[in-house]
């Protein structure tokens, strides 16, 4: 049963002839010229990424190049970064005073209309208040409202979604039960019931928002946590010795960025509609501040009149949930892992 | 024999492995392994390994072969507690690593790495090589910042790359490059026992003589000492010192080199080297011996010998009790009560 086999002696070099990768090497043959192992000897196979790396120096660079190739993402990031400067310039770009009211003006359609006004570009509500400086004001309540809960939720639910789905068990039991316990109530009931126990205000409503959204994140981020966590690259983070800490916020946080930012998006999207959902029942903000929101439910009574009153902030409400969306799309092409 | 350890000393450490008169690097003992699966009303258990022993000194390379689902990989993640074992004593360096607590385990398997397959799933896709070779290094507070970056640099060029690569992702990288990551990671933690499971699988021919050339370089640089799992003939016999064979979860054969290459005993062993192919057309073919079906589930394996179901030479007597590893000559040991 004896196999004969070449004997072999230590400085054998595998593989070094194609033909016959079993038999002993040729003393005579250089053999590294076939196996390059050493630096120089690689240059071949490194060339690919050389050309790569020029571009890769600066991510910026590439991000920019990108976006500007993508142009449903390019409009939606100027949109987003004009939505950014008219709140932060509200008081010196908005024409009138958003709370100014002028009964002699009420109820005044847009500009190009027969009847409209030149002062009041987009007209204005049943108060006589000039329905486009609102929209600009309000765009900053929407603003941090949105960006506030959807940082708010999304630290709560990433951090439960990290935590079920590496340590899982009763752990992963527990909180994924409370998830479905959230998922499977209205959320917009379950924030007019807390909105009417704690009170309204900013606060409280980014507060409330956040509530809706954990959920979304604990559930993804989960998911994702488990299969990053097989990754070999976690078990050779294990076998390292690195502690829990490092392998979640080093190895798995930035492996669910992806999906995080799909999630981000589409919840940036509900919070503005959540806000004004909420404002619409009285619940929200305070009326007398503008949001797109407030807008909406101050225009409901005279809506058969005047349809621009409710008209323009439902456009200003759609086209930023549109962008956000658009964006996050994106992002998590941009952001998604290359293997 | 080398697999009797004399009765337990006296222990000052807990972990400790009893005294002998020569203590080897590493010994597997008893080692078993099973999985659960199932639901709790019908539970059934995968038997990946069971009783599992062999031992390894400093310097030696030991090859692990064995068809797919005979629980080579357990083995090995078994072995650093990537996988909690059932059962059975690892002595790594005289300590007792299947009973180490988690901090225990964190310092004492750092000298005992492990080297993945799939090289894409084996390196953090966000990470930098540059932060991917130090993790290691500042986990251990091996070094830390530019002393850090500097030897990632020297270790890079060690295994064959370039200093200017320490700053690109693995995405950048070829899968044989990757392997070479993969290797300068251990490196940087001073390992000095490698498991590596199937190191070269994945890569290409070509890639795969130099990965192995690598290793090997390596090996006599370092002193390492090495388990390299493989379902590859050709790779372990070029690469081992000794050779082990597994077959459903238990050592069929185990010996040096020589001994199970051209002299096998177990006839698993005789069809493994039957099947392997051999680049000489002019050699006649011979299929009587080779294995006729598929390896039996884990979950119910045959009584007796393993084996014993697609074994050419099996009686009744293999039905009734396990084999156990008997001296065929000095080092050389086989689990057949046929031959």
């Amino acid at each position: 049963m004896a196999r004969s086999i070449p004997p072999t002696d230590t400085g054998k070099r595998y593989g070094s002839s194609p033909e016959q990768p079993m038999d002993p090497v040729d003393p005579m043959e250089p053999m590294d010229t076939f196996i390059p192992t050493h630096p120089t000897d690689s240059v071949t196979e490194n060339e690919a990424p050389e050309q790569i790396i020029a571009v890769r120096r600066n991510p910026w660079k590439v991000a920019l190049k990108q976006l500007v190739e993508s142009k449903a993402a390019l409009v939606s990031a100027c949109f987003i970064l004009m939505l950014v400067m008219l709140a932060l310039f509200a008081n010196v770009i908005a024409p009138h005073d958003p709370q100014a009211m002028s009964l002699v003006d009420r109820m005044l359609p847009p500009a190009w209309n027969a009847e409209g006004d030149m002062r009041f570009l987009l007209g204005t509500d049943g108060q006589g208040r000039d329905i486009l400086s609102r929209i600009i004001h309000a765009s900053q309540m929407t603003l941090l409202v949105g960006v506030a809960s959807v940082i708010l939720g999304g630290i709560v639910g990433v951090t439960l979604g990290l935590l079920a789905g590496y340590f899982g068990g009763w752990l992963d039991a527990i909180l994924m039960r409370f998830t479905d316990l959230q998922l499977a109530f209205p959320s917009l009931l379950l924030g007019l019931i807390v909105m009417a126990i704690i009170g309204t205000g900013v606060l409280e409503l980014v507060c409330v928002i956040a509530l809706a959204q954990w959920a979304f994140y604990a559930r993804v981020v989960r998911s994702e946590a488990i299969k990053t966590r097989e990754l070999e690259f976690v078990q050779g983070a294990i076998a390292l010795g690195a502690s829990n800490t490092r392998i979640l916020l080093q190895h798995i946080l930035p492996n669910c960025v992806a999906s995080m930012l799909i999630i981000a998006s589409f919840s940036l999207a509900m919070a503005i509609y959540y806000e004004a959902a909420l404002s619409f029942f009285g619940l929200g903000i305070p009326p007398a501040i503008p949001t797109w929101g407030n807008m909406l439910a101050g225009a409901r009574d005279i809506m058969l009149a005047n349809f621009w009153a409710p008209v323009f902030p439902g456009i200003a409400i759609t086209l930023t949930v549109l962008a956000f969306n658009l964006l996050g799309d994106w992002a998590r092409d941009f952001f998604d892992v290359k293997v | 024999m080398q697999y009797e350890q004399a009765s337990p000393a006296s222990d000052t450490s807990s972990l400790d492995q009893p005294e002998s008169a020569s203590q080897p690097l590493l010994e597997v003992r008893n080692l078993q392994k099973t999985f659960p699966i199932g639901n709790r009303f019908n539970r059934k258990y995968v038997k990946a390994i069971q009783d599992v022993s062999f031992s390894m000194n400093t310097g030696e390379v030991l090859g692990l072969v064995g068809e797919s689902g005979s629980g080579k990989t357990t083995v090995g993640r078994c072995i650093v507690r990537l996988i909690e074992p059932t059962g059975g004593d690892v002595f790594f360096q005289g300590k007792n690593l299947a009973k180490a607590s988690r901090q225990e385990l964190r310092s004492l398997r750092k000298p005992l790495q492990i080297i993945f397959q799939d090289p894409f799933g084996a390196l953090n896709p966000r990470m930098k090589v540059g932060a991917i070779i130090s993790e290691g290094m500042k986990i251990h507070n091996i070094a830390h910042g530019e002393q850090a970056r500097e030897r990632a640099k020297e270790l890079l060029k060690k295994v064959g790359l370039s200093e200017n690569h320490i700053d690109r992702y693995p995405h950048e990288f070829s899968g044989g490059q990757r392997q070479r990551i993969g290797i300068a990671r251990v490196l940087a933690v001073d390992a000095k026992f490698i498991i590596a499971d199937e190191p070269v699988s994945a890569l290409d021919v070509s890639i795969q003589a130099q990965v192995i050339n690598l290793l090997q370089d390596l090996k006599e640089e370092y002193g390492l000492s090495m388990l390299c799992i493989s379902h590859d003939l050709g790779v372990v016999e070029h690469i081992s010192d000794r050779v082990a064979v597994m077959y459903l979860g238990r050592l069929m054969e185990i010996g040096t080199k020589e001994d199970i290459y051209d002299n096998p005993r177990h006839p698993y062993t005789q069809s493994l080297l039957e099947a392997m192919p051999v680049p000489d057309p002019e050699r006649p073919r011979k299929d009587e011996n080779i294995l006729q079906g598929d390896i039996p589930s884990p979950i119910s394996p045959p009584s007796g010998c393993v084996f014993r179901t697609r074994c050419p030479i099996a009686t009744k007597e293999c039905a009734e009790v396990v084999p156990p590893l008997e001296e065929v000559s000095p080092g050389h040991l086989k689990a057949c009560i046929r031959q």
